[in-house]
């Protein structure tokens, strides 16, 4: 006799086992956590360029931008390394939704005010060449994070426990 | 609730990636002084040039005062101000204090002559200011800061750092290091000044 496994969330409630079909669940965090892993790479071994991406948003104090350079770099490679061992997750899950949101709140603020700077997400590059340019890139930056804030929140409501039914008449 | 050990888990992790930025940290290799404070000289000042008419002058205090009186005047509530090429030329070849805030990379392929290197992001930072002062540097004296250009804010940031650390007279090469070599004025590479 053959079984459907069950998804059962936080509360112990059963959830949409099509949404939460536990290996798209499995890849869409194992995913997640390879792109903050990759993202931190570079700046872990580079923090001070990391710092100088920081300190073009103008928005952060002098003060913190060192240590936010050393942090948030092993921040989000722990964040990754949580989210593929699947050890932690859920917690890692919360961190990425907030680093997303803090990072597109950043790029929000400096896009209204028509400053062109490089994210830093991913590489601590050479700016843009155009302001054109760097207002484009910007936008692409937001929408992307966008797209990984889904991810997370997907892995935020994944369930925990996946539990083969006994009633299937499979 | 079951949130609650979600939060724990995102306390658990923030608090292993603080634990491992701080050993980073600590164990990041480093230039413990920015190229030649504090280690064959333990005069910075040394380090700068003395323009042929300036070979007859004699004592610090004598080119304190001749740099300060060829240094735009600043207004003292002011912690910078910005100068251009012939006025940085000028305090160079009188043997003004040169910084580099671009990163230690930039400077090693080329700086301009004599001019020391602190990079101003990372832990550098700090320990440079801390050479300079320990290596005879006054509060009072000229100190000019450039980096890349007009868009570059390194200077800028280094600048405010000095200026948070007690240096008075602080100028900021606007054109930066791009003009200085266009003009044909006096750079070198390497670690030497």
């Amino acid at each position: 006799m053959g079984s459907e496994w069950l998804a059962y969330n936080l509360r112990g409630k059963p959830v949409n086992p099509f949404i939460h079909n536990r290996y798209l669940c499995i890849a869409i965090r194992t995913l997640l956590g390879a792109i903050f892993l990759y993202a931190s790479w570079s700046k872990i071994f580079d923090p001070s360029a990391f710092a100088q991406a920081l300190w073009n948003y103008k928005l952060f104090p002098m003060a913190v931008i060192s240590p936010l350079s050393y942090f948030v770099p092993w921040l989000e490679a722990v964040i990754g390394l949580a989210l593929i061992s699947g050890i932690g997750r859920k917690g890692a899950a919360l961190l990425a939704s907030a680093l997303l949101v803090t990072f597109m709140l950043a790029i929000s603020i400096d896009l209204a005010r028509g400053i062109s700077i490089s994210c830093g997400c991913f590489s601590s590059a050479a700016a843009p060449q155009s302001h054109e340019q760097g207002i484009w890139l910007m936008k692409v930056d937001l929408l992307r994070d966008l797209g990984f804030l889904v991810l997370a929140a997907h892995v935020l409501r994944a369930p925990v426990t996946w539990r083969p039914s006994s009633n299937s008449n499979l | 609730m079951k949130w609650k050990r979600v939060f724990a888990e995102a306390l658990a992790l923030v608090v292993l990636a603080g634990a491992l930025a701080l050993a980073a940290g600590l164990l990041e290799p480093g230039a413990k002084n920015p190229a030649g404070l504090g280690s064959s000289s333990s005069d910075a000042r040394n380090l700068a040039p003395s323009a042929g008419s300036l070979k007859a002058a004699s004592g610090q205090d004598e080119r304190k005062k001749l740099l300060l009186s060829l240094a735009p005047s600043k207004d003292p509530s002011l912690l910078y101000l910005e100068i251009q090429g012939d006025v940085a030329f000028r305090l160079h070849q009188a043997g003004a204090l040169f910084i580099d805030a671009r990163r230690r990379e930039s400077y090693l392929e080329s700086h301009i002559s004599y001019a020391l290197n602190i990079p101003v992001w990372g832990s550098k930072a700090e320990e440079g200011i801390r050479a300079l002062q320990s290596g005879g540097v006054s509060f009072d004296d000229v100190i000019v800061v450039y980096c890349s250009g007009a868009d570059c804010s390194d200077s800028l940031a280094l600048s405010e750092k000095l200026a948070m650390s007690g240096y008075l007279n602080l100028y900021i090469y606007e054109m930066g290091f791009p003009e200085w070599e266009a003009n044909g004025w006096p750079i070198t590479s390497g670690e030497s000044p």
